[in-house]
């Protein structure tokens, strides 16, 4: 035991330190607000409400699908303030799953308070973290968004039953993080009014996205029903998707 | 939070002194001879520096664990030890394709592990671009493990004891895939094969006999073009003329390139002598074979690699000596090191 002393002593001396230098540093923490990123999803030119097993008729290739599976990588949510400064959400990656409700409404819970007049978003998985190995959170290779066998994550899945695939089924899993064809698309969109962030503010931004965008390029199922890896048709596929992701409205 | 973490250990510090002053004398079983991750002198900086991952022996040897577990495989049959033996350098034993789950056969030779650091790209396609997510193609692989990630995560936070070694390696009991992939990238990236009777000769601290020389500067002449030391692979893809039509796209099936087509890796040859057999199928049993292909096997199927034009050729004293060279490659050391063996 008298060995022990001298380690109280020791941490009596040290928490006497910490508090001393917490005196002489006061942190005085941000002053942040909160919002919501809610995604809405629609169908076709008519922007008819999108569901699940509903059979859908495309608008360009004539072709009927009903969906399965709608989940991508929606990332890098940015707001700039009137002053042109960006601010940028740590850590800003989500899965949204249109089979799970929560998946579509992200939560910023510590905007700085501001003056906002444009939000940026990335459809897809920025480059740096298909690079940089083992990830975790919505970037986890266990959430099935991951390719095993050639490094990437799948940026997009759209997945469902169609008569005009020779199988029946329609499946696509795309992505291309770097080349002519990557599959990640950043869109700037400016808001219709100031959005004022402040500590007891409760803004919604609702973004609007249309899977019937993915077939615009006109491929029917016909010719390919599935795609599981990079390349050009991925690329335009889900570049006309991510570019038709707009700014609805905000919703105080 | 460092002076909190300080405070912290002083106390558990203190109370385990109190409770035993036993306790703070080093097991002698267990010399703390960890050292990390230590770049061979002659080997060139390398691609994978765990700024992400810091390498401590904690998660070193949960990787270690983890590898040789079969808990990763979806029946709980093989682990990545299975395919990839010590004493093959961590190649398989002999097989020309491994068998999987369920006695599922996979398409590819198990290449040998070692100097994975040094590597930009792994798998003979190259697919695979770090090392921290290279093990999830076999244990998701049907032919594999066919086991999930998260089933693994699920089955790791079951065990008796995984939460504790994760604990010790990452601070907290929290298990997630992520963790799993860090511990095994630690483990995999200290499997170092630097202490060939070839090592000890461009180091100074070993002599080759004049064959083996012969051998080594045959090699220079012929074969560094691809196999570049001291790592003895440059990592391009290469067509070999192996065949005229691929039923493996190799690298193609990565660039989705035509021109990539029937392009594979070239593989490192340290410890080849024991990786045997050779080429992406695991076609070709013995060295003489290998070198028989290049001499005289080699196919000009149009998309034969520049380097590989024009014949090579060798006498039979030649071709000998070669391989007498190419066993200097093998590094007994690394083959007997019991701080990477199976635990």
């Amino acid at each position: 035991m008298r060995l022990s002393t001298p380690f109280y002593m020791a941490v009596l001396s040290l928490s006497l330190l910490l508090v001393s230098c917490k005196k002489d540093d006061p942190i005085v923490p941000p002053i942040v607000g909160k919002m919501r990123v809610a995604i809405e999803h629609v169908w076709g030119p008519a922007e008819i409400p999108f569901e699940f097993g509903v059979p859908y008729v495309h608008s360009i290739t004539g072709d009927t699908l009903s969906f399965t599976t709608l989940r991508y990588y929606f990332t890098n949510i940015k707001l700039k303030d009137k002053n042109g400064n960006w601010w940028a959400q740590p850590e800003s990656y989500f899965i949204v799953d249109h089979s799970n409700a929560a998946s579509m409404l992200i939560e910023l819970d510590s905007v700085p308070v501001g003056e906002y007049e444009a939000i940026s978003f990335t459809f897809g998985v920025d480059s740096a973290r298909n690079v940089s190995g083992a990830q975790t959170g919505a970037l986890s290779a266990a959430n099935a968004m991951f390719w095993s066998w050639t490094t990437g994550y799948i940026m997009i899945k759209a997945e469902g039953l169609s008569p005009q695939s020779t199988f029946g089924n329609f499946s696509f899993h795309l992505g291309g993080f770097s080349g002519p064809n990557k599959a990640v698309h950043t869109q700037e969109q400016n808001m219709a009014q100031v959005m004022n962030i402040s500590s007891t503010s409760t803004h919604t931004a609702f973004i609007r996205a249309n899977p019937s965008r993915l077939w615009d390029g006109g491929t029917s199922i016909s010719t390919t029903a599935v795609i599981h890896v990079p390349g050009q048709l991925a690329g335009e596929m889900s570049n006309n998707f991510a570019s038709w992701m707009n700014l609805d409205r905000i919703e105080e | 939070m460092g002076l909190k973490r300080l405070l912290l250990s002083g106390i558990l510090g203190s109370l385990l002194i109190s409770l035993s002053l036993q306790s703070c004398k080093k097991d002698p079983d267990q010399p703390d001879d960890f050292k990390g991750f230590v770049k061979p002198d002659h080997f060139p900086a390398p691609w994978y520096l765990a700024e992400n991952n810091p390498i401590t022996k904690d998660g070193f040897e949960l990787g270690r664990r983890l590898f040789f577990d079969p808990v990763l495989s979806v029946d709980s049959t093989i682990h990545c030890g299975t395919c990839h033996a010590q004493v093959h350098a961590f190649a398989d034993h002999g097989a020309a394709l491994s068998l999987g789950v369920q006695g599922r056969l996979g398409l590819r030779n198990s290449p040998g592990l070692y100097n994975l650091s040094w590597f930009p790209s792994f798998m003979w396609d190259g697919g695979i671009n770090h090392i921290e997510v290279m093990p999830i193609a076999p244990i998701t692989d049907h032919n594999e493990m066919d086991e999930t990630l998260a089933n693994v995560v699920e089955k790791l936070k079951r065990s008796s004891f995984y939460p504790e070694l994760f604990k010790k390696a990452f601070g907290t009991d929290q298990i997630t895939d992520q963790r799993m992939l860090f511990a095994l990238a630690q483990y995999m990236s200290l499997l170092i094969s630097s202490n060939s009777a070839y090592d000890h000769y461009v180091t100074g601290t070993g002599t080759l006999n004049a064959r083996e020389l012969n051998g080594l500067s045959l090699f220079r002449t012929h074969c560094e073009r691809c196999h570049k030391e001291p790592l003895f692979t440059d990592f391009s893809f290469v067509n070999n003329g192996l065949d005229s039509v691929y039923a493996d796209a190799g690298r193609g099936r990565i660039t989705q390139l035509a021109a990539d087509s029937g392009a594979f890796k070239v593989p490192s040859l340290r410890n080849v002598e024991l990786t045997y057999p050779y080429m992406h199928d695991g076609r070709l049993y013995t060295l003489d074979a290998v070198l028989e292909h290049y001499t005289g096997g080699v196919l000009q199927n149009g998309r034969l690699d520049a380097r590989l034009q024009g014949n090579i050729s060798l006498s039979q004293q030649e071709k000998e000596d070669i391989i007498l060279f190419l066993k200097t490659l093998t590094d007994y050391e690394f083959l007997s090191d019991l701080s990477i063996s199976q635990p």
